[in-house]
């Protein structure tokens, strides 16, 4: 079953919010575009069962996440620090199924946003040569 | 059959139609242990068809990307899991080379009190000799390069690593690996993309292949087909077009398809011995992130370069592990601008893991969707050796000069900042639900041993029951080993070979 409309904006949504742009990248069009391609390859390519835990995750984050902050769902709906706080609480949660979810919002964020050549030079990720670590090279 | 423009593999080509093939031996599996039978009996001039259910992914079209990369070469997303109380991701590949082509290529030869209680215990002490293991391990580790990690290339997450170790007088050493030519991108999970490591699709398949041995890639075997009670040929599916193939073995079927795709693929052709998938046992891991004053980016190196088995009889061991970034920021804790503000401070980022010999059994059947389904309980003594593991890692880090160490153990802070918190570490019992498991290294879902009662295969690796179907993979090692399983199943997968030619020698 593919994904609806609304589904597609919480998942962006939540992307955005577990792994926002690195501050330089705010507003940059290449690196939006690269994160919306992402996620249709994402959708593409995961197995069935990882897409229906997927899913579970984006509703389970959209409903719980406002109503643990004692806010109306969807996530769509809170400010940018309730969304943080949103995740960060249902990722402190002692029940394990809620925390695995939040852990899968954050891989996928982690993976649609790798696939940005900004993303990965803003960290400075992949440059200079391996540190040498003189006192233990035998 | 034409050779594909792949130098070295020749892979059967194949488009929208069936496909029947006929040839001496069938191999299901192209990793470690299919590629070393393969070659094995291809250089004894049997006519070898393996299978693989992956493609061939040759070098240009690697990517870095950890999205492509578990879409692509993993089964399952990177992440079939094994169900018990909590979910433990199996990691495995599905490409021509198996696993060993997104592995890190350790070497490590069996750990002689192992070969002991195999001996001892299960009886294999005649059918595989430690002298004749030995002289297999002596040749791999001529044909594949096997080396420690250069100087230039251990990087600052291996070498910190060494430091603790030396800080705190716990013995280890310089990974060895199966390479040649590193340039340390930091690459081995994705597949190497300079081909420097020899992994099999670049070793011993193209070894094989120049002995007269096929691929057939983008293939999955379903069922072993048998006539008049015995092995006769491999039947399943096109992975690309989903039309039938068959190959037809005159000799014989090897399984080689890793200790949860060999069991269910007995079970699924009939076979219904009890130990068929049972005992299947892995070597869990945990890793560990610690936050550094000094640089030690990562990302530039060896994926692994230096490990510590100071702890082995105590079921522990330790290696470096710098991850690709998406994995990392997965691990890093926090969420949301908090987590944003921590990837300022990558570059000074150090992953350690930590891998247990665990005594832990679980079952291997076939699943919904044709994959394994996978039920596994670490036992409360693997829980507590994981909390000593724990332990040792944090203290290295802080005998490194880590500023601070990121257990990342639901209940536990979520960083340490000084060495009088690692007790916190071992308090309690550890509930498998709050910490991030992970398993790789699988075994025993088909044991060897002489009593059909109580083991799959015989002492000449054939299936009891079933003449001429062998099993060669990790299935069939009794126990698990507490180091790096990949050189073993190449060395015994080799004697297996030289069983497998013996026994279709005596049987024409």
């Amino acid at each position: 079953m593919s994904w609806t409309g609304f589904e597609r904006r919480w998942l962006r949504a939540m992307v955005r919010a577990a792994l926002p742009a690195p501050p330089e990248l705010a507003g940059d069009v290449d690196d939006a575009a690269v994160l919306e391609a992402g996620l249709e390859q994402l959708r593409d390519s995961m197995p069935r069962i990882q897409r229906i835990a997927l899913r579970f995750a984006v509703w389970l984050v959209c409903l719980l996440g406002p109503l643990g902050l004692r806010r109306l769902p969807p996530f769509t709906r809170l400010t940018q620090d309730d969304r943080d706080r949103a995740l960060a609480r249902l990722g402190a949660s002692d029940n394990f199924v809620i925390r695995e979810m939040v852990v899968l919002i954050k891989l996928v964020a982690a993976l649609v946003r790798e696939l940005s050549p900004a993303f990965r030079g803003a960290l400075g990720w992949g440059s200079g040569t391996p540190v040498r670590i003189p006192e233990v090279e035998t | 059959m034409s050779r594909s423009s792949e130098p070295t593999l020749a892979l059967v080509e194949h488009g929208r139609g069936a496909l029947d093939l006929e040839c001496d031996l069938a191999v299901v599996g192209s990793g470690a242990a299919g590629a070393a039978v393969a070659d094995a009996l291809a250089e004894a001039g049997h006519r070898v068809v393996v299978i693989e259910e992956g493609r061939h992914l040759p070098l240009p079209e690697r990517r870095e990307e950890m999205l492509h990369v578990l879409g692509d070469h993993f089964r399952d997303f990177g992440g079939t899991p094994a169900r018990g109380r909590s979910i433990i991701p199996v990691l495995q590949a599905r490409l021509v080379g198996g696993t060993t082509t997104v592995n890190a290529a350790i070497s490590w030869r069996m750990p002689e009190p192992i070969h002991r209680r195999w001996r001892d215990e299960f009886g294999l002490g005649a059918a595989l000799p430690w002298d004749e293991i030995q002289a297999s391990y002596d040749w791999l580790d001529r044909e594949l390069c096997v080396r420690p990690v250069e100087p230039e290339v251990i990087g600052g997450n291996g070498g910190l690593m060494a430091a603790g170790a030396e800080a705190l007088g716990l013995s280890g050493r310089v990974i060895e690996r199966i390479e040649s030519g590193c340039t340390g991108t930091n690459r081995c999970l994705q597949g190497c993309p300079h081909g420097a490591k020899l992994s099999m699709e670049r070793s011993l398949l193209p070894r094989a292949c120049g002995n007269g041995a096929w691929i057939l890639s983008s293939a999955r075997a379903e069922r072993v087909e048998r006539t008049g009670g015995r092995a006769t040929g491999v039947t399943g599916r096109l992975t690309g077009s989903g039309q039938r193939f068959s190959v037809t073995a005159r000799k014989g079927v090897i399984l080689a398809a890793s200790a949860t795709g060999s069991p269910i693929l007995l079970q699924r052709s009939g076979v219904r011995h009890p130990r068929v998938g049972a005992h299947f046992q892995a070597h869990p891991g945990v890793g560990l992130a610690g936050l550094f004053d000094r640089e030690v980016r990562p990302w530039a190196g060896a994926t692994q370069s230096w490990e510590s088995a100071h702890h082995w009889d105590r079921r522990i061991k330790l290696e470096s592990l710098s991850l690709p970034l998406s994995l990392l920021i997965a691990r890093l804790p926090g969420v949301g601008r908090e987590l944003v503000r921590r990837l300022d401070a990558l570059a000074h980022v150090a992953v350690w893991g930590l891998q247990v010999r665990a005594r832990a059994e679980g079952t291997v059947r076939p699943g919904w969707g044709g994959g394994p389904s996978i039920r596994y309980d670490l036992t409360a003594a693997d829980l507590q050796t994981f909390q000593d593991g724990m332990r040792v890692l944090a203290e290295m880090f802080f005998a490194a000069g880590a500023r601070e160490v990121w257990p990342g153990v639901h209940g536990l802070p979520e960083r340490l900042t000084s060495p009088d918190q690692l007790p916190l570490l071992t308090e309690g019992t550890l509930d498998p639900r709050r910490a991030h498991f992970i398993a790789t290294h699988l075994f025993g879902t088909c044991r060897m041993g002489a009593d059909p009662a109580s083991s799959v295969v015989d002492h000449g690796f054939q299936v009891h029951g079933l003449p001429r179907c062998w099993v060669v993979d990790s299935s069939v090692f009794p126990t698990n080993l507490g180091v790096n399983p990949q050189h073993t199943i190449l060395a015994l997968a080799r004697v297996a070979g030289q069983r497998i030619d013996e026994q279709v020698g005596r049987l024409a």
